[in-house]
């Protein structure tokens, strides 16, 4: 045989660099997957890994190079590129998270976890985003799953799911450290290390710390409550030991203090301070009876705000833990199912009037048939049961008007998730997807806030209802690899029952009367959804993503106006944009992100509660990077975030500020 | 009735044979990264026996690609692969530890199906019909989608049995 010629060895290169023995994984190693289908992996829809081409349901991945050049310091500030993520910057720290819409501060509609560990924090069902236990360097990827995925993964997934995966130290080496300084003073550092333990797995240790002043601020009813510095630190420890050929043993644990301005859920300006820790263990296994996953966490939060309910500071004790067992079977050829059962017990103490605890268990089974009806149909369906007893145990007030046996409460909620997925061909796809999830009333609400007068009192009750959301959607995908990109585009219908409102209701008492957490009502969300991008020249990459959305609400006539601080209608913009366009070439990269939103009403705080409607006009704003990689080991980074206007009106709260950041990073 | 379905979706599905060596290059990533997902992966040197049809241009093409590709021993992991090439009415008296099927050799493969399953030697080809016929384990396809195909009857009979999170995200016959 003659030789072949110089070129086609070269094509060996990256095989020789890029093959790796994957073995028999003990846990699953995206990266061996991904190398393999050229794709990005993901186990957030169904539980069992997936390509994110063929999951059923409406994801986007955020990589980490994603995280790099978005020139983000945060967690938020990469999500506010994303497709389909609604964000809202409340204060220099505080930015709010959403999909598709419902955006408000403490949002609550999407669930967030790290490695699938719950960060979400249920006192008042919302993400505190700077309070999460990871560093940007140590993230693999972001998942965002869009539409409830209550099947999956519980309570509290109704408008998505934000997966955050950081590197398993068992397949992956990070090595890093940067530090940071920009304007409002910001100086940030962080570091991430990894050591091997032989054959018997790896350790990871990182950490962080940020300082830095709030944009301004209103002039402050109590002096005490703003004008701090913010602050952020956390700590973290991800060791993954391998137990045999099949099996392993991954352990988590972290701690953050953070202490911040913020709008509260009311939408009154506030300072919060967090201490959060928690611990995991997980033992995964890849045996002859498919993907067993055993896991058990525990979470820790202090929040406490300062300015609290009528000059008394607020501090809520939330904690969580939950045991979970599950395994991933393919069965005969066209077969795959996951059943899982998992056990959590959830409780927060009561504030401002201690001595009580608000708690509820839950048992849930739940399980995912992945059905390929062909190569190219799958027909994916997903069922969960929780059963939730709620309690409360601990002192009531005289006066009070409930008593503990009132919470004895059980509630029996089913999720779904149904979707078919029908490859037309290599580039299309088209997926039909119908989904319920369920909100779950926050403790604050089902009574975790207990404040009392002689005149009168707020408090949190048993009887809230969940609210129930459901979706209904069409995907079309194309991929254009002649722009080395794709088309994505969607059409969804959402309906909400019940929505809740920390205070809209009234509950008589022998002393006077209680204000209530009360269901006022039902919203409904159309809309569709167009994502377009490529690549160019092999330097040259860009996107954009509009999307058209209509909120409308029925809610109760004493809180139509938003009185209670839920107002989607209002807040949901009808149009939103995202484009970005990216360069890079040898040393240098950088990108550009512009922001569209058109025009929304924003509640704000009136003295008592939220209820004045404040226009925010539409607005463009433009984020970017420039970075320089000086040799293999250093690189520096310049990036600017709403570079558009000194300052400008993003939410009903105060302006947003231009903001830059010079960031020198050292990787090994 | 449906087994044959499945076949002729499968063919559909997986029909395009890729013809340039950059494609067979990329068709043999997949293929190695692929094989790492065995339960008991190769390991060491491993002589691939490319078995193809001195007569017929496709696979003599392919064959002679893929000898180039491995020719100074072609490295992954802890595997190292080296070629030799095979004509099919040599298959007897052929020593290796991997099987590449090289395309369009038809029916006549049918006796490698033989030869693997008595030595369990694995088999991995880009044409599909031998892997629906049964005569080859795996087949890949890298362009312009990864799709892998399994026969699962096959595999068994030549010893390969792979971890369930590869099983999950393949197709199997």
């Amino acid at each position: 045989m003659p030789s072949t010629p110089k070129r086609y060895r070269l094509l060996l290169v990256p095989i020789v660099l890029c093959a790796q023995h994957a073995a028999r994984a003990q846990s699953i190693d995206y990266g061996a997957l991904e190398r393999l289908f050229q794709e990005p992996v993901t186990t957030s829809v169904t539980g069992s890994p997936q390509r994110v081409a063929d999951v059923p349901a409406n994801m986007q991945i955020i990589t980490a190079e994603d995280i790099r050049r978005s020139g983000a310091y945060d967690l938020a500030g990469v999500l506010q590129n994303a497709a389909g993520v609604d964000f809202q910057q409340w204060t220099d720290d505080q930015a709010e998270i959403s999909v598709r819409g419902y955006d408000q501060p403490y949002s609550q509609r999407v669930l967030v976890l790290i490695n699938g560990r719950q960060v979400y924090a249920d006192d008042y069902s919302f993400t505190p985003w700077s309070s999460l236990p990871v560093e940007l360097d140590a993230i693999r990827q972001i998942e965002i799953v869009k539409g409830p995925a209550s099947a999956l993964f519980g309570f509290n997934a109704v408008a998505g799911v934000i997966n955050i995966v950081t590197y398993n130290p068992l397949y992956d080496q990070v090595n890093s450290a940067s530090v940071s300084a920009g304007s409002q003073q910001l100086a940030q550092a962080s570091a991430i290390a990894t050591l091997p333990l032989g054959s018997a797995g790896a350790v990871r240790i990182s950490g962080g710390a940020r300082s830095n002043e709030d944009f301004p601020v209103p002039a402050p009813v109590n002096p005490d409550l703003v004008g701090h510095i913010n602050q952020r630190r956390d700590a973290n420890l991800d060791a993954a030991l391998r137990l045999n050929d099949s099996t392993s043993l991954r352990v988590e644990a972290s701690t953050t203090h953070v202490e911040q301005n913020e709008v509260n859920p009311v939408y009154q300006f506030d300072f919060e301070r967090f201490d959060t820790d928690s611990v995991k263990a997980q033992l995964s296994s890849d045996s002859d009876y498919g993907l067993l996953q055993v896991t058990a966490y525990s979470n820790r939060m202090d929040q406490s705000a300062g300015a609290g309910l009528a000059g008394q500071p607020l501090m809520f004790s939330d904690r969580i833990d939950v045991a979970q067992a599950e395994d991933v079977y393919k069965l005969g050829t066209s077969n795959t199912f996951r059943v899982a059962l998992e056990y959590r017990h959830e409780s927060d103490t009561t504030s401002p009037i201690t001595g009580a605890e608000i708690f509820y268990d839950v048992i849930s089974a739940s399980g995912m048939w992945n059905w390929q009806l062909s190569p190219v149909l799958t027909l994916t369906n997903a069922v969960r049961l929780d059963d939730l007893a709620l309690g409360r145990e601990g002192y009531t007030p005289p006066g009070y008007p409930l008593t503990n046996q009132d919470w004895d409460r059980r509630l029996h909620v089913p999720s779904f998730n149904s979707g078919l997925v029908w490859r037309l061909d290599d580039n299309d796809t088209l997926r039909l997807l119908a989904a319920r999830g369920t909100l779950l009333p926050n403790l604050v609400e089902l009574g975790a806030l207990l404040y009392q007068t002689p005149e009168f009192g707020v408090t949190g009750t048993p009887i809230q209802a969940p609210t129930g959301v459901e979706n209904y959607e069409l995907d079309w995908d194309r991929a254009l690899p002649q722009l080395q990109g794709q088309l994505r585009t969607a059409v969804f219908y959402q309906v909400s029952d019940g929505m809740t409102v920390l205070a809209g209701g009234v509950l008589p008492g022998p002393a006077g009367f209680y204000v209530t957490p009360e269901n006022i009502g039902d919203s409904s969300a159309s809309g569709a959804s167009v994502t377009l991008d490529g690549r160019l020249a092999d330097h040259w990459r860009w996107s954009t993503y509009l999307r058209y959305e209509r909120v409308r609400q029925t809610f109760s006539a004493a809180n139509a106006a938003g009185v209670g601080a839920v107002d989607p209608q209002d807040e949901t913009p009808v149009r939103l944009g995202k484009f970005n366009l990216g360069w890079n070439q040898g040393p240098w990269e950088s990108d550009a992100f512009l922001l569209y939103q058109s025009r929304t009403s924003g509640l704000s705080y009136n003295g008592l509660v939220a209820g004045t409607l404040i226009t925010v006009p539409a607005y463009a704003s433009v984020n970017a990077r420039i970075a320089h990689r000086i040799n293999t080991h250093l690189g520096l980074a310049l990036s600017g975030q709403n570079l558009l206007h000194q300052q400008q009106m993003q939410t009903s709260a105060e302006p947003v500020q231009r903001r830059w950041l010079a960031t020198i990073t050292a990787t090994l | 009735m449906r087994s044959k379905l499945w076949a002729l979706l499968v063919s559909g599905a997986l029909m395009a044979l890729p013809a340039a060596a950059e494609d067979s290059a990329t068709t043999l990533l997949v293929a190695v990264r692929a094989l790492s997902f065995l339960q008991h992966p190769l390991q060491g040197e491993v002589i691939v026996g490319i078995v193809y049809q001195p007569g017929n241009a496709q696979s003599a093409l392919e064959a002679k690609q893929l000898d180039a590709m491995m020719e100074d021993g072609f490295r992954a992991g802890q595997l190292v692969l080296r070629p030799r090439l095979i004509a099919l009415d040599e298959l007897a008296n052929s020593n290796v530890g991997l099987y590449f099927l090289t395309s369009d050799l038809g029916h006549a493969a049918a006796a490698l199906a033989q030869l693997d399953r008595s030595r369990k030697i694995p088999c991995v080809t880009t044409d599909i019909v031998q892997v629906q016929d049964g005569n080859c384990a795996m087949g890949v396809r890298a362009l312009p989608r990864v799709q892998i195909l399994v026969n699962r009857a096959a595999a068994a009979a030549s010893g390969m049995t792979f971890s369930e999170a590869f099983r999950v995200m393949i197709t199997e016959l």
